[in-house]
């Protein structure tokens, strides 16, 4: 069934319109709980403009994707062969395997870190990250179909809990978005970078376009989730400007949360906790694409089955969330590897493209 | 070990090896008390007592010998007017036929023996349904008889498209099994699915249908039931058009029926004889019943135990106060609650209907306040659990019922660890063995997901009539259209 | 799966985070927080309510602890060392603070709350003319408990005459430039409390309140609102009219060269008019003129006064900034004392009542 080539059984192929929850799903998770904090350090109150222009960047990027993927007939490891040659090409390409391992043992940290602050102080990493990891598994190891379903659900998940933030817009100042494009264009250009870490997950496109059928098709249905990513962000962030001032917004480490602090509904007082658990599982399905993508990676350039690289890796991702334990390390790292997307999204791909059309230029 | 010695002995006993001659095969079947045998003019004749229709031996066969001369068995066959006589020297075939209720005839000077058919078929009426009852629409169920029960199908459905394919599986038990499909409609890959599952079947007794279920299910371990079992001729009837393929078993009154969805269990049959509004709003409480009966516990030990922050203010009093005596932490007062339920429907299913009655009584009034009187539950979770159990009862389909009750388990150990979380992985871990189940192949947890827009008109809602034009996607269907929507016409006779 | 089982029990032995059961934890409802005699340490004071068991379920008492310390969270601790099982404050309804505290600053405390996620963002602050201990501890007439019978009382001021404040409203003003926040001022005397009026503050100390009957004039001001009710002194006619269900509606405007004006849009019933036969529409109009001209002459002095003590808890700061582009604060600062703030207002009044 999981064979070890770039074109995956039928069986494992899916719809094309299924793109727009998989982009989706990949670009919400952890960093939709605190992202307005970083844009608005860079751009202050008029940063929404800076998550339309990323998604804006986004829909670019997503068709030099397509691009690459379409015109080599394969995914990036079999790309990375025909360009750089069997030896540098896996180099390069356990490299990114390890940027995607590692933002996914980064983000299962740092989520296990809000609900260590937001419900249970004492909650034993170890246990915890070691029972998750088991959850992983029994998704991973039912190939892509399975992570794409839980990717699917997630969305409709996600989006419910955008729809949470009514109350900013019903209690929230109008007058903190005013005056408008107060800041630089400068400014705008740099939060940019920040906003980035919430819109990864394009990039593992590169690994599971070869599973979607009528891959041309769904061209239209990635820019569509993108769009739709960009709206769910441009609304959050919206909201959060509404309803916390800019000194205030400083001073708290994940607005979203907060936010839902004042949520009263008939049955059920203090929504933030209901928040924190529904929204597991839209990290939960980021972290599962993340990993499975590792996994497909490694999968792909060695000889090893895939449980067995399933196994290590969700082993070496327990290891990892039990060696960071420190709030600020957390953050720090978060950082680090958002830049390291950043560059990968904004530089390395825009380059591939590039150096396959030189090089097929050459070929012809 | 106990299996072992079985298998020893079918493979030496004579049921199995066989007999080499005919002579030597009524030998072995003389030592039955219930096995006639005896000599009349030059023929022998031997049967089972226990297996022929006596009336049906004495006036139609016998009387037939007495006032007729036969010197050869060909004219035998000739002159009785039977059909389904055979001629035949095969041991194997007349052991066969002689364990459904055949006369044995052998005639001195012939090698080959005659076997007559006189069958003694008992089966009871058919009944209402029992288990799938509803208010509107056909009231007849299927029986024991598999003949019985095709008959109620092919009644329903004048077709000669429709087909039946028998097979027999069990070494001891030779259950007859029919699959049954509508050439034309099926997927031909569905049908060999299921054929070669039947038929690679390999034990020594299907006693019913769920036997067989058990066995041919794509994930045989899953608690979740990946067939459907119904008691209904016309659901049957009515799946089968869908290009469904169902399975019937002799000697089992319930059809088996797939591929099947995870929401097809929530559909009870009645929906469709109700109008398209109502049958969805039904279709949609009996969802959240399931919902509130998995979690509704799992979500009181979580926040009982660890987020009293969501209470709300004016529930607060209510629930500490109820909560002041219990002695117990909520994860051993709701476990025990759980039990107590399922003990009372344990109790209720195993005695006899009469009696059964009385115990819903018993347990529901008298433990339970008494429960509540000695401090031993609190009142709040009792109703919860009563509710639960009763929600539970909502399910059309009763193995799917068996299922919500054992996976709430589960999920109450998790909520006692890590409260709401704990909830969400336990239903993380079910979604991720809901995805990956199929039902012969298809999707479990089709339409929504892999999402299909025209399974979902019947599913979690039901569409009207008018608006299903096309056969469900999930079976791949040969013919996909259920109608030539172009000869629609308007309604006569209504008046603007 | 054996291993699995035999990792799951042990999960469960070692996994397992501490609970709190609903009944083996003390819920703090109302915290108070005073200065000591000596003005030294803060004395905190919180009210438990005591449940009944099933029977008596309606029976709710009080129970109150006390501690003495430099910080809020030793306090707790202090506290922790007198009951009989932990506290937990996660359904806190609301924080007293003693006059005296207040007017010596409460941000620290302020910022302890904020940071804590065991506390909701609905959660009531007031000022206590007097010690919030004493409030605490008096018993009064009330079916409920303290807690909910202060926070009852405030919530249901608000949909009238008082302004919304909430802990997320006290933070927006706290940590936003160009404004300070105000809390509900209450006083007690033996049988009941009493909302009686606003407590204005400066950065984080107390420095002047606003008496009951002016509250209504702040709120017009402040934001809009649909069912206030105001007294009105008609001095033509020499009586007493009450307007009621006034929703009220204000515009603030930013004029050039240090100018501002805020325009309040009124509509309201007149009720106990029969003797005054109102009911010509000149008469109509004057008296709408009269109140108009009221409402804007108290206005004008409620908004000297504040200017008087430079504080900003209108947030008219926080609107300049949104109408002027790089917006200085310390500039507004400065200037703000001495601006020119015109309050214009009109007034309708949408019909009588049903007596003629």
């Amino acid at each position: 069934m999981r064979t070890n080539t770039y074109k995956p059984d039928i069986t494992e192929q899916l719809s094309p319109f299924l793109v727009v929850f998989l982009i989706h799903a990949s670009q919400i998770g952890e960093g939709i709980l605190s992202f307005e904090r970083f844009i608005a350090e860079k751009a202050g109150h008029d940063s929404w403009v800076s998550v339309l222009l990323t998604g804006g960047i986004l829909c670019l990027i997503i068709y030099l994707i397509y691009k690459i993927v379409l015109r080599g007939d394969g995914d990036l490891i079999k790309i990375h062969q025909d360009l750089f040659g069997k030896w540098i090409g896996n180099v390069m390409t356990i490299l990114v395997g390890c940027y995607f391992l590692i933002l996914s043992i980064i983000v299962t940290r740092s989520y296990i870190e809000v609900i260590q602050v937001w419900m249970f102080p004492e909650l034993s990493t170890f246990w915890f990250s070691a029972v998750i990891a088991f959850l992983f598994y029994t998704f991973i190891i039912g190939g892509f179909r399975i992570v794409a379903g839980l990717a699917f659900f997630s969305v409709i998940l996600s989006t419910l809990l955008a729809s949470f933030k009514y109350v900013a817009y019903t209690e929230g100042y109008w007058t903190n978005l005013f005056p408008m494009f107060d800041h630089s264009p400068i400014e705008i250009m740099q939060a940019i970078k920040p906003m980035f870490y919430s819109y990864l997950g394009v990039e593992l496109l590169l690994i599971y376009l070869p599973f979607i059928k009528n891959k041309k098709q769904s061209l239209k249905w990635a820019i569509l989730g993108n769009l739709w990513s960009t709206l769910v962000y441009f609304v959050s962030v919206i909201a959060i400007f509404l309803y916390f001032n800019q000194d205030q917004l400083q001073h708290i480490v994940w607005p979203t949360l907060n936010l839902w602090k004042v949520i009263n509904l008939p049955f059920v007082e203090r929504f933030e906790y209901i928040g924190v658990t529904l929204h597991f599982t839209v990290v939960i399905a980021t972290i599962c694409l993340y990993l499975w993508a590792a996994a497909q990676t490694f999968f792909r350039i060695s000889n090893r089955g895939y449980k067995v690289i399933t196994i290590i890796i969700l082993v070496m991702t327990v290891v990892g969330c039990n060696t960071v334990d420190n709030f600020v390390l957390i953050e720090q790292y978060t950082t680090q590897i958002s830049y390291v997307g950043y560059y990968l999204v904004i530089i390395y791909i825009p380059f591939l493209y590039i150096y396959q059309s030189i090089w097929l230029g050459v070929k012809k | 070990m106990f299996r072992r010695s079985r298998d020893k002995l079918l493979n030496q006993s004579a049921v199995d090896a066989g007999s080499s001659s005919i002579d030597e095969l009524v030998v072995v079947m003389k030592q039955s008390d219930d096995f006639s045998h005896f000599e009349f003019h030059q023929m022998t004749i031997s049967f089972y007592k226990t297996l022929v229709d006596q009336t049906e031996v004495h006036q139609g066969i016998f009387s037939y010998f007495q006032n007729n001369r036969f010197d050869r068995l060909e004219e035998i066959k000739q002159a009785l007017p039977i059909d389904d006589i055979t001629l035949t020297s095969d041991v194997d075939t007349v052991k066969e036929k002689m364990m459904q209720g055949y006369l044995l005839l052998q005639h001195a000077t012939n090698q080959q023996v005659l076997l007559i058919p006189a069958k003694l078929s008992k089966a009871r009426d058919i009944a209402p349904p029992e288990i799938e009852y509803s208010v509107i629409g056909p009231k007849e169920a299927f029986v024991e008889d598999m003949d019985i029960n095709i008959n109620l199908i092919r009644k329903r459905l004048p077709l000669p498209q429709l087909q039946v394919k028998e097979l027999t599986v069990g070494k001891l038990t030779k259950t007859k099994v029919a699959i049954i499909y509508i050439d034309g409609i099926v997927n031909p890959d569905n049908v060999e699915t299921v054929t070669q599952r039947i038929s690679d079947i390999e034990f020594d007794q299907i006693i019913d249908s769920s036997f067989i279920a058990q066995m041919i299910s794509d994930n045989s371990n899953s608690p979740f039931p990946q067939l459907i079992d119904t008691e209904r001729p016309d659901r049957v009837a009515s799946v089968l058009s869908e290009g469904k393929v169902a399975v019937i078993c002799d000697g089992s009154p319930h059809a088996l029926t797939g591929p099947t969805t995870l929401v097809e269990f929530f559909s009870a049959y009645e929906d469709y004889f109700l109008p398209w509004h109502i049958a969805t709003i039904f279709r949609i409480i009996r969802l959240f019943a399931i919902l509130f009966s998995v979690l509704i516990t799992p979500l009181y030990v979580a926040v009982l135990t660890y987020h009293y922050q969501i209470i709300p203010m004016d529930l607060l009093g209510t629930i500490i106060s109820s909560r002041r005596d219990i002695p117990f932490p909520p994860i051993l007062e709701a476990l025990i609650l759980e039990l107590t339920i399922e003990l009372l429907r344990e109790a209720g299913a195993r005695l006899p209907m009469k009696i059964g009655q009385t115990i819903g009584i018993v347990g529901g009034i008298v433990i339970g306040t008494a429960a509540v009187e000695a401090g031993l539950t609190s009142n709040v979770l009792l109703i919860l659990v009563a509710l639960s159990a009763l929600a539970s009862f909502t399910t059309p389909i009763y193995r799917i019922g068996n299922t919500i009750r054992l996976i709430r388990f589960p999920f109450i150990i998790l909520a006692q660890l890590w409260g709401l979380i704990g909830v969400l992985l336990a239903f993380l871990f079910c979604l991720s063995h809901l995805l990956k189940l199929t039902s012969i192949g298809r999707p479990y947890t089709e339409p929504f997901y892999p999402p299909r827009l025209q399974d979902l008109k019947d599913s979690f809602i039901r569409a009207p009539f008018s608006s299903q034009t096309k056969r469900p996607i999930l079976t791949r269907t040969s013919d996909t259209n259920r109608m030539n929507a172009s000869r629609v016409k308007a309604k006569q006779g209504k008046r603007k | 799966m054996r291993i699995l089982c035999s990792l799951f029990m042990l999960m469960f032995l070692v996994g397992c985070v501490s609970s709190k059961i609903i009944e083996d934890i003390q819920l703090v409802q109302i915290n108070g927080y005073d200065l000591t005699a000596q003005e030294q340490m803060i004395r905190g004071t919180i009210s438990i309510p005591q449940y009944g068991s099933s029977e008596q379920a309606n029976e709710v008492n009080n129970i109150e602890y006390h501690a003495e310390s430099q910080t809020a969270q030793d306090i707790r601790t202090k506290i922790e060392a007198e009951t009989p099982y932990p506290v937990e404050s996660g359904k806190t309804l609301g924080v007293l603070f003693g006059r005296g505290l207040a007017e010596k600053g409460i941000g620290k405390l302020i910022e302890g709350l904020s940071e804590n996620q065991d506390f909701g963002r609905n959660l009531f602050l007031c000022v206590v003319d007097g010690k919030a201990e004493t409030l605490l501890t008096q018993e009064f007439e009330t079916q409920d408990t303290i807690a909910k019978y202060v926070v009852d009382l405030i919530q249901t001021n608000q949909e009238k005459n008082f302004p919304k404040t909430n802990f997320h409203e006290l933070l927006y003003s706290f940590h936003g430039e160009g404004m300070d926040f105000f809390l509900p001022f209450l006083s007690h005397t033996d049988k009941d409390v009493k909302v009686s009026g606003l407590a204005l503050f400066k950065e984080d100390k107390l420095v002047d309140t606003i008496p009951f009957k002016e509250v209504f004039i702040f709120k017009a001001l402040y934001e809009n609102s649909d069912d206030a009710n105001y007294q009105f002194f008609w001095a033509e006619k020499d009586t007493y009219l009450t307007i009621k269900s006034i929703s009220s509606n204000v515009k603030v405007k930013q004029l050039k060269d240090n100018k501002m004006s805020i325009t309040i849009n009124m509509i309201g019933i007149i009720t106990e008019t029969l003797s005054l036969n109102i009911d010509q529409l000149n008469e109509v109009k004057k008296l709408e003129r009269a109140l108009a001209v009221d409402i804007s002459t108290k206005g004008q002095a409620l908004i000297k006064k504040l200017q008087e003590q430079d504080i900003d808890p209108l947030r008219l700061g926080d609107y300049a900034r949104s109408q002027t582009r790089n917006w200085d604060y310390q500039a507004w600062q400065t200037s703000y004392p001495n601006m020119e703030i015109k309050v214009n207002t009109n007034f309708k009044i949408s019909q009588s009542n049903i007596g003629k």
